[in-house]
């Protein structure tokens, strides 16, 4: 399946493209905040029952696609989680029957400071100048290098860590993870695979609507 | 209504006036750590049974009042959400019959990273020296400038993104949400409505003790 139909898309495609140069066509639904202001059209609250769902790698499950990457550059399933290439090249897109309102990452950089990003696909298609696209950065925590713990250093080493980002999306259908950590100056001599920018996902927690 | 009757009070009502220079007397409920610990008095875990209540914007809800803010500095009510006057100007204050432990923020900040405030007005005054004043900055996700928009800039533009901010707080009654973003270098050739520093709130999901 092409990357355009796994991943979660990040623009309305309800939306006639813009002639070059001038302002694109907002859709009606696009329309409705300032419709509901204009009128002062009283709302009701929404009353949300939610179920969390977990999953864990490697990520075996019907709902979900993993596009680990590039694996000469370091991709890999490995004992903490899957450690999928950095952006935009690895991902994780999970979808669901029911509304996604939240998504809790659990995992571990590469090498710190790690970030996790989102990408989400809306039910409706109503807000026109976002896209559900959200950053989580600076996240503190390293799984042991394997070339310390080869030397037998563990997770009691004071940089072994986990970090978790949570996102709180407007109600969406499908969702795509991706994350990386910094580039260091260290590594392996210049050869590709020392690069080592992942992000080691673990568990991811997803929060939809039941009713 | 005053602005002092319609936003969450961040200080106990309660306590007397200290004398000038004096130290502020204490009230009762106030000293109840100390004494629980000086008497050893066990203590029983509470059980939270909530329930999560979603508002969209503009926010035209009974138990919502929105200060927009200044409108001749850039506050407005547009298709993505209401862009609030920053603090203290804009305002939205939710008030709720049973206490609210959780709260949710869905947005964009017009120049990120962005930032949200909070302020919730305790069931009980019970501790004396922080207030219920929290904060979540750097967020990154901002919606599409309207003059990029207008030359056909859409979504799809790697700036354009949402933010959210979770707060869970001491149960409270009412809580009072402002926000804001950066004040940039750029703008309108110093036009007073190019400060554009505003956050734009879409979503707020409120958690609250149902038992």
């Amino acid at each position: 399946m092409p990357e355009e139909q796994i991943r979660a898309r990040i623009y309305n495609p309800n939306r006639p493209p813009a002639e070059p140069g001038s302002r694109p066509t907002i859709t009606e639904l696009e329309r409705e905040v300032r419709q509901l202001h204009e009128n002062q059209t009283p709302q009701t609250r929404e009353k949300l029952t939610t179920v969390t769902y977990q999953y864990w790698a490697p990520f075996n499950y019907p709902n979900v696609v993993m596009e680990l990457g590039r694996e000469e550059l370091g991709a890999e399933v490995d004992g903490d989680g899957v450690e999928i290439d950095y952006p935009p090249i690895g991902a994780i897109t999970i979808a669901e029957d029911k509304p996604i309102i939240s998504v809790t990452v659990i995992g571990s950089a590469c090498t710190p400071l790690g970030f996790v990003m989102l990408n989400a696909e809306p039910i409706e298609w109503k807000y026109p100048r976002t896209g559900i696209k959200m950053k989580r950065d600076k996240l503190w925590g390293q799984h042991v290098n394997v070339r310390l713990w080869n030397r037998g250093v563990d997770e009691a080493w004071r940089e072994a860590g986990l970090s978790c980002a949570r996102f709180d999306v407007p109600p969406s259908r499908k969702v795509t993870i991706m994350g990386g950590c910094a580039m260091d100056v260290g590594g392996l001599a210049g050869k590709p695979q020392g690069l080592d920018a992942h992000y080691c996902f673990r568990t991811i927690r997803v929060t939809v609507v039941e009713e | 209504m005053t602005e002092e009757q319609i936003r969450a009070r961040i200080y106990n009502p309660d306590r007397l006036a200290a004398e000038p220079g004096g130290k502020l007397p204490r009230t009762e409920l106030e000293r109840e750590v100390n004494r629980l610990y000086e008497n050893q008095t066990p203590q029983t875990r509470e059980k939270l049974t909530t329930v999560t209540y979603q508002y969209w914007a503009p926010f035209n809800y009974p138990n919502i009042v929105v200060e927009l803010g200044r409108e001749d500095l850039g506050a407005e009510y547009n298709v993505d959400g209401v862009e609030l006057d920053y603090p203290p100007f804009g305002a939205i204050t939710v008030t709720e019959d049973r206490p609210i432990v959780g709260v949710t923020i869905i947005g964009s900040a017009c120049t990120a990273p962005g930032f949200v405030m909070l302020n919730a007005e305790p069931i009980e005054w019970k501790y004396p020296r922080t207030g219920i004043k929290m904060k979540q900055e750097n967020l990154w996700g901002q919606h599409v400038n309207a003059k990029l928009w207008r030359r056909g800039v859409d979504e799809a533009w790697r700036e354009a993104g949402l933010s959210s901010a979770h707060f869970d707080i001491p149960p409270s009654s009412k809580v009072t949400i402002m926000g804001g973003s950066a004040m940039d270098v750029g703008g309108m050739g110093g036009a007073r409505e190019g400060l554009d520093a505003h956050y734009c709130f879409r979503i707020i999901r409120v958690t609250v003790l149902e038992g």
